[in-house]
């Protein structure tokens, strides 16, 4: 898994729980570095399921809380190091339909290396689209933290429900998501 | 020293250790772009060759039809100029005869000024003929070796030994080559190569015969060798003479193209060297420094 991902979370717990907070959580876990995460190396996807374990038993927060917050984070994040990949889409759905084709690709021909989930979309119309996520670490908490993030960099206000999930025995996770105000605009 | 100095301590060695570590990233990326460049620089610097290579294969190719086209026309006024100049030849002979017998019969009817211009019309007369037969058999091989650069001959192709006839063809020139010249040989067991033995064997003369020309004064070391490439024969003819300027090297096998003194040279040996190979489907290529020596290589399909 991308080290930014890991740096991200360093961010997150450091700013609004403490450095105390973030040296506890990586004192509870064997990590393979210390904590001393960059952003250009990969470290071990069990590494970060630890980390989120650690996290949660130490800041006593609820999982999809805290993971829903890192999604929004981490999507500032994406964006600070790839605006362009955003920046050219002007509404939220079209950006999210894009997110599992161009922008995935784009990130493998950027970093070879890097593991993506798989995310299909189906659009009913420019207010309304299902998503589907499948990866094999079932993050989905934190790709839900994600559309939060996007939506909000967007301007949107949404409602998403995520009906089906890999941790309750289904094959994939499914999102579905609508605008609470929806899209006349005429672009995209 | 309070809890809160502590965690600060760890989160600073935590973040010196991130540092060295991002360090050590950047410099390993440095040398993978280094050599990246490297590669590019290679690859930019083969592209332009290549592109040089096939501009140059693409200039050849429009003076071959160039070539072609004049001399079809050329070839026909040549025929007929031939013909009638024989023709010519044989009345003037008759003529000639008779202009003989008529002196005798009316000796005392000549004047003298009469008798001198026709002594010198029957002294030059054969001499005048016997140059123009020259000039016409030159017209007549210069057009010839036009049409072998410009025409593709896929005649008497054979399965032919390229070593053997390599030192075939040494042995009819070597009385003609400078009294120094000596000519090592390295040649490699290939296979049988489809060719026109005889073009061919012209190809290794003129190579040959052009390092000779190269060489000192008195002669020098000539190399050929041969080798098997893939499904090809390569074959090198290298001399240590004075080198080709790099200007010169791009217009080298142009028919025409000579660097001898005016009359040393038709400067379609090397022309008529590149029909033949591009016409058996190979590729005849040049390598020359100044002062060093120059490398002609041909690469022949095997197959």
């Amino acid at each position: 898994m991308k080290g930014m991902i890991f740096t991200s979370l360093s961010d997150l717990v450091e700013e609004e729980f403490g450095i105390g907070a973030w040296n506890r959580a990586l004192a509870r876990i064997d990590s393979v570095v210390d904590g001393a995460y960059i952003e250009a190396d990969n470290y071990p996807s069990s590494e970060m399921l630890s980390l989120v374990g650690a996290l949660v038993e130490e800041l006593e927060t609820p999982v999809d809380q805290l993971l829903d917050l890192f999604g929004q984070k981490l999507f500032f994040d994406l964006y600070r190091l790839y605006p362009e990949l955003v920046d050219r889409h002007t509404e939220l759905v079209p950006f999210l339909a894009s997110v599992g084709t161009d922008i995935h690709e784009e990130m493998k021909i950027l970093h070879v290396d890097a593991e993506v989930p798989d995310m299909r979309c189906e659009l009913y119309d420019r207010n309304r689209m299902t998503m589907y996520y499948d990866s094999p670490r079932k993050m989905c908490l934190l790709a839900e933290g994600l559309v939060r993030g996007a939506a909000q960099h967007f301007g949107r206000e949404i409602t998403l429900e995520h009906s089906e999930c890999m941790h309750k025995g289904a094959d994939r996770c499914k999102f579905e998501m609508s605008l609470v105000q929806p899209d006349r605009s005429e672009h995209e | 020293m309070s809890d809160s100095d502590d965690e600060y301590k760890i989160a600073y060695r935590r973040e010196k250790q991130a540092r060295k570590r991002a360090e050590e990233v950047i410099e390993e990326r440095n040398r993978e772009i280094y050599h990246l460049r490297q590669d590019l620089v290679e690859t930019r610097e083969q592209l332009e060759s290549n592109q040089e290579t096939l501009l140059q294969a693409d200039k050849l190719k429009s003076m071959g039809q160039l070539a072609s086209g004049i001399t079809h026309e050329i070839n026909n006024p040549l025929a007929y100029i031939t013909s009638n100049v024989n023709l010519l030849s044989e009345y003037y002979a008759t003529l000639t005869r008779f202009i003989a017998l008529q002196r005798l019969a009316h000796e005392n009817e000549v004047d003298e000024k009469m008798k001198k211009e026709l002594a010198l019309i029957m002294e030059d007369g054969p001499e005048i003929f016997c140059e123009i037969d020259e000039g016409l058999a030159r017209i007549g091989s210069i057009v010839s070796n036009v049409k072998r650069f410009a025409r593709k001959h896929e005649r008497h192709r054979a399965l032919s030994d390229i070593n053997q006839e390599i030192r075939s063809t040494l042995k009819l020139v070597e009385k003609q080559l400078k009294p120094d010249t000596r000519i090592g040989l390295d040649l490699e067991n290939l296979p049988l190569v489809s060719c026109n033995l005889s073009e061919v064997g012209q190809v290794i003369i003129n190579l040959v015969m052009n390092a000779d020309q190269a060489a000192p004064a008195q002669g020098g070391p000539i190399k050929i060798t041969t080798r098997t490439e893939g499904r090809c024969a390569v074959i090198n003819v290298s001399d240590q003479g004075s080198g080709i300027p790099e200007e010169e090297l791009e217009n080298i096998f142009d028919p025409f193209f000579t660097t001898k003194p005016v009359g040393e040279g038709t400067g379609l040996g090397l022309s008529v060297s590149y029909g033949i190979i591009e016409d058996h489907g190979g590729k005849i290529s040049v390598a020359s420094e100044l002062g060093v020596g120059t490398t002609f290589t041909i690469v022949l399909p095997i197959d």
